[in-house]
């Protein structure tokens, strides 16, 4: 079983996260492509302490990079539209 | 704001301020307002970075800048306010700086002293009576001419003796073998002259004029060649020409030639007038001296440990770069760093106490030198300057440089303002202070 430090990858700092979070209380994770709802919402809440009401996931399919005659590919990702309780709110600066 | 001023000591002031919430909160918006015009993060326009994610990065560095900005400005709003004149950096103790919050903070520094000048005007001093006698001009012209002396070759002698410039070649080895610079052709010595070992100008004393000759010199265990130092050396002699030191003849062809005068009196006149000049110059520094002696004695100043401080390092800095220049010399040990240090202390304090007092009198009289002034003696000095003009007119188109500048010339109009109405009451010399008039300090 993944552990939830494996299911969450990375806090996605940006400015659509900012307005999401003032106007629905949600955040936003860098999660493993191959996590689901259930596991995201698992290890927020062990990991934050909070108490989540949603998930909605992305997958992000990684873009074809091409080096000269070789051809690459960036890893595909997910990102995690998590909602929390209202009330509760997580801050990525102080604690994790 | 809230402000107190406490006199700690008669130069040491300090100041409480508490600033009011509103203030802390406006100033750390300013701050964040323009971090965020200034910073790029990762995931946001420029310029569109929310407040929480900037604290959350830069937190500390704007808390930093805030508390001295803070501190900075309202420090220097009560000095100017209170007319405090600070001469140390203050040394500040503040609280937690908290947004909302009121702020408060205490800085402890030093002032300069209030002074009341009193009595500083006709000052009793004593001048030393000196005049030049005419055996002073008689060797101050004979030093004039010994340094116009021209070398000649002697023709009537083949014998070189004591006091002649032999021209010599000469090879000197060790053991049979030669060392560096122990070889020399056409090489003038000045026989007992004192600037080769004394063994060696005794050999060549007494040496003909091309004769061969081999002579044996132990040089001494200290001789700074180290190579040589302690080792016997053969030298073979060779004396090539024999000089004579002449001295010119003293007349009104001499004083035409090297005094730039029309006749010998004229010369005589010429060093008399500089001699005197001089002598003129020795006595206007004992009386500045003495002045300020007594202008100290009569007002007991704190100097400020910070003034004095820094007067030290300065005078630590000039003493070092002296001794460095020229090398040790046996007969008096250098004094320790320690004792040097405090002799210059108390110069250092003595100083200070002086420019205060002078400063102050300057004040009270008016004595004031305009930008006119300042830039007079900055072309002086550059004109002094010579081949380093330019560095110099460099360093005096600082401000600071230029109120140092304008400070030294209103102390030195100060001074000559004081000394014109001195009671200067004039003494005889005693007899040591005659002999050598021509010695500067």
């Amino acid at each position: 079983m993944k552990g939830p430090r494996d299911v969450i990858q990375a806090p996605l700092i940006s400015e659509k996260g900012s307005l999401l979070t003032e106007a629905g209380n949600q955040v936003l994770f860098k999660v493993r492509p191959d996590a689901n709802k259930i596991e995201v919402k698992k290890a927020v809440e062990t990991l934050f302490k909070v108490k989540v009401e949603k998930v909605r996931v992305a997958r992000y399919l990684g873009k074809v990079r091409r080096v000269g005659r070789s051809m690459g590919r960036r890893s595909d990702w997910k990102k995690a539209y998590v909602t929390l309780r209202e009330g509760d709110k997580i801050d990525f600066f102080g604690g994790a | 704001m809230k402000i107190d001023v406490n006199e700690l000591g008669p130069v040491q002031r300090k100041i409480s301020v508490e600033l009011p919430p509103e203030t802390v909160t406006s100033e750390f918006s300013r701050a964040y307002k323009n971090l965020g015009q200034r910073v790029r993060v990762k995931g946001f326009r420029p310029g569109k970075i929310p407040r929480h994610v900037l604290q959350g990065i830069y937190g500390d560095e704007i808390k930093g800048e805030v508390r001295s900005h803070l501190v900075e400005e309202s420090l220097g709003e009560v000095i100017k306010e209170r007319g405090l004149q600070i001469v140390s950096r203050p040394e500040v103790e503040a609280n937690e700086l908290v947004e909302g919050r009121p702020f408060s903070f205490s800085a402890v520094f030093e002032v300069k002293p209030e002074i009341e000048a009193k009595d500083y005007l006709g000052v009793e001093l004593q001048k030393v009576k000196l005049t030049i006698s005419d055996a002073q001009v008689q060797a101050a012209l004979g030093r004039f001419q010994e340094g116009h002396a021209r070398l000649e070759v002697v023709g009537d002698r083949k014998i070189v003796q004591r006091g002649d410039f032999a021209t010599l070649d000469f090879e000197g080895s060790i053991g049979g073998k030669p060392f560096a610079g122990g070889k020399g052709e056409n090489y003038v010595l000045e026989v007992g002259g004192g600037h080769a070992l004394p063994q060696f100008e005794d050999a060549v004393a007494g040496l003909e004029l091309g004769e061969q000759r081999t002579v044996q010199i132990k040089y001494p265990d200290d001789y700074p060649n180290k190579e040589i130092a302690g080792k016997t050396v053969d030298f073979s002699l060779v004396a090539r020409e024999i000089k004579e030191k002449v001295l010119p003849a003293l007349d009104d062809d001499f004083a035409k030639d090297h005094g730039e005068c029309a006749s010998l009196a004229e010369l005589r006149e010429k060093i008399r007038a500089r001699l005197e000049d001089e002598i003129k110059h020795i006595q206007n520094e004992g009386l500045k001296e003495q002045l300020i002696g007594r202008l100290i004695e009569k007002h007991p100043i704190t100097p400020p440990g910070s003034m004095v401080e820094r007067q030290t390092r300065y005078l630590m800095e000039r003493y070092q770069e002296q001794a460095s220049r020229q090398p040790p010399s046996d007969s008096s040990p250098a004094p320790s760093p320690d004792e040097t240090r405090k002799s210059l202390e108390t110069r250092a304090a003595r100083q200070v106490r002086a420019t205060l007092l002078i400063e102050r009198i300057s004040q009270l009289e008016k004595i004031e030198v305009t930008e006119n002034d300042v830039r007079e003696r900055v072309d002086q000095l550059v004109r002094a300057a010579g081949e380093r003009a330019k560095t110099v007119r460099d360093i005096y188109s600082r401000p600071d440089a230029r109120d140092e500048l304008r400070a030294q010339l209103v102390f030195d109009r100060t001074v000559s303002y004081l000394l014109e109405r001195a009671k200067v009451a004039q003494i005889d010399p005693p007899p040591s202070v005659v002999d050598e008039p021509g010695e500067k300090s």
